[in-house]
């Protein structure tokens, strides 16, 4: 049962994470989807369905959180760039923001001192 | 464009198709856009030094979709938030308690008809329990409760397809011996109320009826290769043409040894 908690709380917290780390991917330049997944595979355990991706893109875009773009590519038909928009640049400041602080303040509780605790 | 073997494309063509019936579940996705990002990325993967390796092969083909995930995930990934499944939890639980007690049941002989209602119930609990990710990859299965659940419940429904005939011939033969004894009320319990020959001739029907149902299931396989993949998925992604083919020729042996014994 402890295996299901944790494959339950990384599949949620996997989730948000996401949608984070594919809208610093496209932040500052454009990037093809599986240029967006190649990079996320260097982040362990986030990408588990590369296909979930492409869905997430289409949210980004739909939301207005990203601008496409059809480019041509060397290797075959055109590729389909994903940058963020300035209000999806403004919104993801902001959840970079949040995510640094919900980080600090989880390392600040995982830092202190719990010898007195047993 | 990529060059790929004839099972290669069939293999794109039924992950595409699965997506795209899943994406049609959330009419806020554009699910030509996603399917269009799907195919980029096969050729993508595959793309790369293919010159100089030849058509993209169906094992290479499985390996890039397998990375992509099960078709039915995407429209997930593209919700806003997890959701919990404590109700697929309790089926699960529940069938596999059905699928236990069943297996127990057949295995000791007894209660045969019980056995399988509650091996069928068990079977359906578990499908249920699995929901849409039947068609998907084992590893898909939220959690190691519904992979367990998955994998007893294919392995019963493959297990239970391959032997129903030899089981019930056998459970046949056995009323047979009990009503022989019951109109014989002095004669020796059963099986050795029968001479060695009745047994023999069992085994031969047994293996006839098998053979014959393994030669009908081949062809099956062989010619509805993805109907039956998709059946009795998720294990038997890997279920190809050549596999029916080699059930069929096995059952058409199998038939023909159990034809002889019977004959003789």
């Amino acid at each position: 049962m402890a295996d299901d908690f944790v494959e339950n709380w990384t599949t949620q917290t996997r989730k948000g994470l996401l949608d984070l780390g594919v809208m610093n991917a496209i932040r500052g330049r454009a990037r093809y989807g599986y240029e967006i997944v190649k990079l996320l595979r260097g982040v362990p355990g986030l990408v588990i369905g590369e296909g979930t991706i492409y869905p997430i893109l289409g949210r980004l875009e739909r939301e207005g959180l990203a601008a496409t773009s059809l480019e041509p590519s060397p290797e075959g038909p055109a590729r389909k760039y994903y940058r963020l928009t300035p209000r999806g640049a403004s919104v993801l400041a902001e959840m970079n923001d949040r995510w640094d602080a919900i980080g600090e303040g989880i390392d600040e509780i995982r830092s202190e001192d719990h010898a007195g605790d047993d | 464009m990529l060059e790929m073997t004839e099972r290669a494309r069939r293999r794109l063509e039924e992950y595409m198709s699965d997506a795209r019936r899943s994406l049609a579940g959330d009419p806020g996705l554009d699910a030509a856009e996603v399917l269009r990002g799907l195919r980029e990325h096969v050729d993508s993967e595959l793309g790369a030094a293919r010159p100089a390796r030849g058509p993209v092969t169906a094992a290479e083909m499985d390996g890039v979709l397998e990375r992509l995930g099960a078709p039915e995930s995407l429209v997930e990934a593209a919700g806003a938030g997890p959701k919990s499944r404590p109700a697929a939890t309790w089926t699960a639980l529940a069938a596999l308690g059905l699928l236990l007690v069943g297996a127990l049941l057949v295995a000791g002989g007894t209660a045969l008809p019980a056995a399988f209602v509650l091996v069928a119930a068990g079977l359906l609990l578990g499908r249920l329990a699995t929901g849409g990710r039947v068609a998907g990859r084992a590893k898909d299965a939220p959690g190691r409760l519904l992979r367990l659940v998955l994998v007893a419940s294919t392995a019963a429904l493959v297990t239970a397809l391959l032997v129903a005939p030899a089981v019930l011939v056998w459970s046949q033969a056995q009323i047979g011996g009990v009503l022989d004894a019951a109109r014989n009320p002095g004669a020796p319990p059963i099986p050795g109320t029968r001479a060695p020959s009745y047994w023999v001739y069992v085994a031969g029907v047994g293996a006839l009826a098998t053979g014959v149902w393994w030669l009908l299931a081949g062809a099956a396989a062989a010619w509805w290769t993805a109907a039956v993949r998709r059946a009795v998925g998720p294990f038997p992604l890997r279920l190809e043409a050549r596999h029916g083919r080699v059930l069929a020729a096995t059952g058409l042996g199998l038939a023909a040894a159990g034809l002889l014994v019977v004959l003789l």
